[in-house]
């Protein structure tokens, strides 16, 4: 994306904010609450219009297009919170995952590699969805999300509210998404968890109050003692 | 008024409000899909049913088309219709706030009220084919055909909307768009187009209520707006959401109503029933469509 | 607008409407006829305004203060307790259709948000009619009430009853919108929840601005009563003295204090080409002409010139 601008109402939440997610990539956005991470998500999957600014995806303008479109274009996303259909059951959620023209015709196959990677949905196929714990619940939201076989899949705070050993759990999963050979899936990421999130990373950012202020590979922001003291909580 | 009440008469009144009741009940159903998804009280279902009614008492009048199987043509035509209406009127002003569409709903009920009362003129029309008087004697009741019949397609429909909605893919995008819209975005489902769909279908429900009533009940143009507080009534009974709850709260006001004919003369229903209304409005505090339970 | 402005323009438009009685004969004139059509209109549309544009509460029950209204007029004069153009009349009926509004506007209003409590409107009006219809000697049933037309003299009372009126309507509006008052009210219609948290006893001012609408609104009906001289169910229950004021006052601007007036006019101009083509329609294009409105024009035309930078940046499309 370049120089993009995006308001809420009169507020503006982010100010010209540019930058790129390779093909293959890991890419991370960190920073403190409020900072903008969400926002931005946001905006990229066409829930929130910006005011000014581009956003393209493999070539194709994507700033001013609806969400449902632009799932089908190739990128999806995993929300804070999940927002998952409750009322509905993990197998149904995992159907209406694949909805788009694109992805509906392969749903029996995205269902047995979803299956694959989380073999406990599996198991709670018919299960309602509201009645998971918090760690199946992420991995049924992550699971939703490719089953719309997406290029890009996006991950708003994925460790949010998870025990450490799912937390790890998960950045594997995520890893070897990104590392499969057939279905490889370009991530980006957005974490408040900055270890794991720059762990995995390729490359990374830093957002503070809407605006990007560090950008660099992965181990050397983890490395960085600004970034450590700051969001880390280590001293010096 | 009778001074006592055999047990045979309880159960031809009783009996009578369940067959009426399911008219209720579909109706009740096509608001509930609409205020479900997106929110709007569509308050001229109950015109669109006395549209299908009239269309309904035409063909049979003019082309001799059987009420019953006229539905063959006007329940598809009216699925149609139905998505084509929410493209006119509520797409624009669909998520909004909620006095526009309304309004808009508002309007709309008058406009088809006064159209048909200008077009057909205000008196009332029944159909009378060579069986709506016929009774069928069931355990010494007396059942009305058409009522029976108007009872079994109630009851095909509303398991076939629980059908669509639970095991079509399109059915679910339905239900997973009442919960959380946004969320139902970002699997690709496009907003209009689903609520265009729950719009059909419940207008294609409201088409089914009308060719029902129009062989057992006679009916005129403003008949529609006192069988949209009679829906309400029905979903505030059976919890929003619910296609079985509204179904079975439409029979649940069909035999209070049925019961309140056979103790009060007929010119007072109508009044209590808009008491009722009110009285469903104002103890339930969040209003009619409080908590959202499962849909279907 | 500007107050100087504003009140400059209503005494000058007020002085117009006074003199036009003097210069054509008001007996025959269609333009006094339309009018005094068109004071009625006003003085219904600002009721509504006060309620919806000013209190933010959507009322679908107009009709049943100007139907109680109308009644309250003829029954106090067919039993003699008021007369002719009495003024008491009118006290009564404004004063009888505030007291119904406090009594239902109370528990609705406590309880329901928005369109809950529009339709409870709505079920109230019908209520009305049905009461009425079925009120035995007291109220004429189906048939109605007729009044003694024989007094009848001259349209001029009728006219000027109907610009003063209107014009208290008007000045109500008005005045509120500036008071205490109005201040409480747009801080309600703004931010409820904040509102409340200041202080501001939500359900005082909701069921004053209801039934001040009401009472103006009865007031109406009491006119129309005069002017009929048959009032029946059918016709002063009828959804259209919901509807019209709905559309007078959103096609002018609701909220605003010449909205209702420029609505009014427009519309009562347009009914009456209507009239000459297609007689009778009112209703039908009516419920049609709401949804366009609705749908293209919901500021009502007052508001296109004061419009700013149309859309804001960054607008959230849907959620």
């Amino acid at each position: 994306m370049t120089d993009l601008n995006v308001f809420y109402g009169d507020a503006q939440a982010l100010w010209d904010i540019s930058f790129h997610v390779d093909d293959r990539e890991i890419c991370s956005l960190i920073g403190a609450n409020g900072a903008g991470k969400t926002t931005t998500l946001n905006t990229i999957s066409g829930m929130i219009r910006p005011s000014s600014g581009r956003i393209e995806f493999l070539g194709t303008c994507v700033d001013r297009t609806s969400s449902n479109t632009i799932v089908d274009i190739g990128i999806s996303l995993v929300p804070e919170g999940r927002r998952l259909f409750s009322k509905l059951t993990v197998l149904e959620n995992l159907e209406l995952g694949a909805f788009t023209k694109r992805a509906r015709p392969l749903m029996k196959e995205s269902l047995k590699w979803v299956m694959e990677i989380f073999p406990i949905l599996e198991e709670r196929k018919g299960q309602l969805a509201g009645k998971l714990s918090g760690g199946m619940q992420q991995m049924l939201a992550v699971g939703r999300a490719l089953m719309a076989r997406p290029k890009l899949l996006m991950l708003d705070e994925p460790s949010l509210g998870l025990a450490p050993l799912i937390v790890k759990m998960l950045f594997e999963v995520i890893q070897n998404l990104n590392n499969h050979s057939d279905h490889n899936v370009t991530i980006f990421l957005v974490e408040q968890n900055v270890h794991q999130a720059l762990k995995i990373a390729h490359r990374a950012f830093v957002m503070k109050t809407g605006k990007i202020t560090l950008m660099g590979k992965g181990e050397e922001l983890l490395n960085d003692p600004g970034v450590k003291k700051a969001y880390m909580g280590i001293l010096a | 008024m009778t001074n006592f009440l055999s047990f045979q008469t309880l159960c031809q009144i009783l009996v009578n409000g369940v067959l009426f009741g399911t008219m209720y009940g579909i109706a009740a159903i096509g608001m509930s899909l609409i205020f479900g998804t997106m929110q709007i009280i569509f308050i001229a279902q109950g015109a669109m049913i006395i549209l299908a009614a009239y269309i309904s008492f035409w063909l049979f009048t003019l082309l001799f088309v059987d009420p019953l199987l006229s539905i063959l043509f006007v329940v598809p035509a009216f699925l149609i219709l139905g998505g084509g209406l929410y493209q006119v009127l509520f797409r624009k002003v669909a998520y909004v706030g909620k006095n526009p569409s309304l309004l808009i709903a508002f309007g709309f009920m008058v406009l088809l009220e006064n159209l048909m009362s200008t077009l057909w003129t205000p008196n009332t029309r029944a159909i009378n084919t060579s069986y709506t008087a016929f009774g069928i004697p069931v355990l010494g009741l007396q059942i009305s055909f058409t009522r029976l019949v108007a009872f079994v397609i109630a009851i095909v429909a509303t398991i076939g909307v629980t059908l669509f909605l639970k095991k079509t893919l399109i059915g679910k995008a339905v239900r997973a768009a009442s919960e959380d819209l946004g969320a139902a975005a970002l699997m690709g489902i496009g907003i209009h187009w689903v609520n265009s769909i729950t719009f059909a279908v419940g207008i294609g429900l409201a088409a089914l209520a009308g060719i029902t009533t129009a062989t057992t009940y006679p009916f005129d143009p403003y008949f529609g707006f006192i069988f949209s507080l009679k829906a309400l009534i029905a979903v505030a009974f059976g919890g929003i959401g619910s296609v079985g709850g509204a179904f079975f709260g439409g029979i649940l006001l069909g035999v209070i109503e049925s019961l309140g004919f056979y103790f009060l003369s007929g010119v007072w229903a109508d009044a209590i029933s808009y008491v009722v209304f009110l009285l469903v409005l104002m103890l339930r505090p969040e209003g009619l469509f409080s908590r959202f339970t499962r849909l279907a | 607008m500007k107050g100087n402005r504003l009140m400059g323009l209503v005494i000058l438009g007020t002085a117009v409407f006074a003199g036009v009685p003097f210069i054509l004969d008001s007996e025959s004139s269609y333009v006094v006829y339309f009018l005094f059509l068109t004071f009625i209109y006003i003085i219904l549309a600002q009721g509504w305004n006060l309620v919806a544009g000013y209190a933010g509460q959507i009322s679908l029950g107009q009709h049943a203060f100007f139907g109680l209204g109308a009644y309250v007029t003829a029954i106090t004069w067919l039993r003699g307790i008021t007369g002719y153009f009495d003024p008491l009349a009118m006290i009564f009926s404004g004063l009888g259709t505030a007291i119904l509004a406090i009594l239902i506007g109370i528990p609705l209003l406590s309880k329901l948000r928005g369109d809950y409590f529009a339709l409870g409107t709505l079920g109230l009006g019908e209520i009305l009619r049905v009461i009425f219809t079925q009120g035995g000697t007291l109220t004429g049933g189906t048939v109605g009430l007729l009044l003694p037309s024989g007094v009848y003299e001259s349209m001029k009372p009728y006219y000027f009853t109907g610009l003063g009126l209107a014009l208290f309507a008007t000045a109500a509006v008005y005045f509120i919108a500036r008071s205490r008052i109005g201040l409480a009210l747009i801080a309600i219609k703004d931010d409820e929840l904040a509102a409340n948290t200041n202080g501001i006893n939500i359900l005082k001012y909701k069921v004053l601005a209801f039934s001040i609408g009401a009472f103006l609104t009865g007031l109406g009906g009491s006119l129309q009563a005069y002017y009929l001289f048959h009032i029946h169910p059918v016709g002063f229950f009828s959804l259209k003295w919901a509807l019209y004021p709905i559309l007078m006052s959103i096609m002018g601007g609701t909220g605003t204090i010449l909205g209702p007036i420029v609505g009014a006019f427009f519309l009562a101009g347009v009914f009456e080409l209507i009239n000459i083509w297609l007689p009778e329609s009112h209703p039908i294009f009516s419920g049609g002409l709401i949804i366009a409105v609705m749908l293209f024009l919901p500021n009502g035309f007052i508001r296109l010139k004061i419009k700013g930078i149309f859309g804001e940046k960054g607008e959230r499309r849907r959620r």
